[in-house]
């Protein structure tokens, strides 16, 4: 598998929205964008509104996509490294 | 008069975009900075220059990448497992309703020469019969016998009942780009029919032999752009442009003149 570990398991809700806040705050999230071509920022396009989301995968862990420097810069608070598993169907 | 007729606007590399792009319903052009919204580079917004809506992420770490990578002297979007997502589950139903459509894609699969994992293209139906939609994807799964595969299922919302299934081992190259292309037509009655696909200028060779009706009804998933519904099996590479025509103008001269644009504009084969 070429994609290095970027993701990670929480336990509960809570303990992922208790790293989340704080990481949210630092980015200065929520924020607009900018035009790449103007370079302007757009109110009206669509905003930078979380940092992460969390998900479930198909044995039920609940898991969000972490960067590695969001890793080195939040470890408190931070889960457990995870593979999420996703079923594709086979025929 | 007639080439006249069917060319729009000269491009980056001179390459001229068909005329009838004007009406697809999705044509993504990462080389169009006007059309991206970014911070840092993290792109939040793809505009579309189609007809449908434009593609979003809100979440930052899922965002792709902007301006760090070019083909052929032109901006690309840089995917490391992100997607973004349409909006409107009924306007992506043509995909799998039985109108005829085609895609073709300036992609690159993966950063390595085995990645031994699933990427998406786009989808609406992530990985389950069961599901309504299509989905399009690279598949190298060592574990399920899968080499270099190019991947293109319709599902209509009845487990292992499948409107369209065309899959080709060793088709697709990682880590370089390639034009991915196909016509397909859900409702054919001809099995074989139901879908062309090729990679570059090579089709592929293994047919379509489901024969199940497609459904009517709205996909399962908000399209995703690199991912296949549902966020599963996002994409890490590199998306350059992706179109996606429809209807009448959904013909193989016109599939073959927006491969002839693509390969022009970011000289890939």
């Amino acid at each position: 598998m070429e994609r290095v570990l970027m993701y990670y398991s929480w336990e509960t809700i809570e303990a992922f929205e208790a790293w989340h806040g704080p990481v949210m705050t630092a980015l200065g999230i929520p924020f607009a964008n900018r035009n790449s071509k103007t370079g302007e920022i757009d109110e009206d396009a669509t905003w930078t509104t979380s940092y992460t989301e969390l998900r479930e995968d198909d044995n039920s862990v609940k898991f969000a996509k972490v960067e590695d420097e969001i890793v080195e810069r939040f470890a408190k608070g931070l889960g457990t490294a995870h593979t999420p598993y996703f079923e594709i169907e086979e025929f | 008069m007639i080439l006249l007729g069917i060319l729009a606007s000269a491009g980056a590399g001179g390459a001229v975009a068909p005329s009838f792009l004007t009406s697809a319903p999705l044509w993504l052009d990462a080389s169009d900075s006007a059309t991206i919204t970014q911070s840092s580079g993290s792109v939040s917004q793809w505009d579309n220059k189609g007809t449908l809506e434009n593609f979003v992420q809100v979440t930052g770490a899922s965002q792709p990448t902007t301006n760090a990578t070019t083909l052929n002297g032109l901006n690309v979007i840089d995917f490391a497992a992100d997607f973004m997502n349409g909006q409107t589950l009924a306007n992506w139903k043509f995909m799998h309703d039985g109108t005829k459509y085609f895609i073709a894609s300036v992609v690159k699969y993966g950063v390595s020469a085995n990645p031994d994992t699933v990427f998406s293209l786009m989808g609406t139906s992530s990985f389950r019969s069961a599901n309504i939609g299509a989905y399009f994807v690279y598949d190298d799964r060592s574990s399920s016998s899968r080499t270099d595969r190019a991947v293109w299922i319709i599902f209509r919302g009845v487990s292992a009942s499948i409107a369209v299934a065309a899959e080709a081992d060793n088709f697709i190259t990682p880590n370089e780009f390639s034009v991915q292309s196909a016509l397909l037509d859900p409702s054919n009655a001809t099995a074989a029919d139901r879908i062309d696909y090729y990679s570059d200028g090579t089709q592929g060779t293994a047919d379509n032999t489901r024969t199940a009706s497609p459904s009517s009804s709205n996909p399962s998933y908000t399209i995703q752009l690199g991912a296949g519904g549902n966020s599963e099996f996002p994409l890490t590479g590199s998306i350059a442009e992706l179109i996606v025509v429809s209807g009448s103008d959904a013909t193989e001269t016109n599939r073959q003149a927006t491969v002839d644009y693509l390969n022009t504009k970011w000289s890939v084969f």
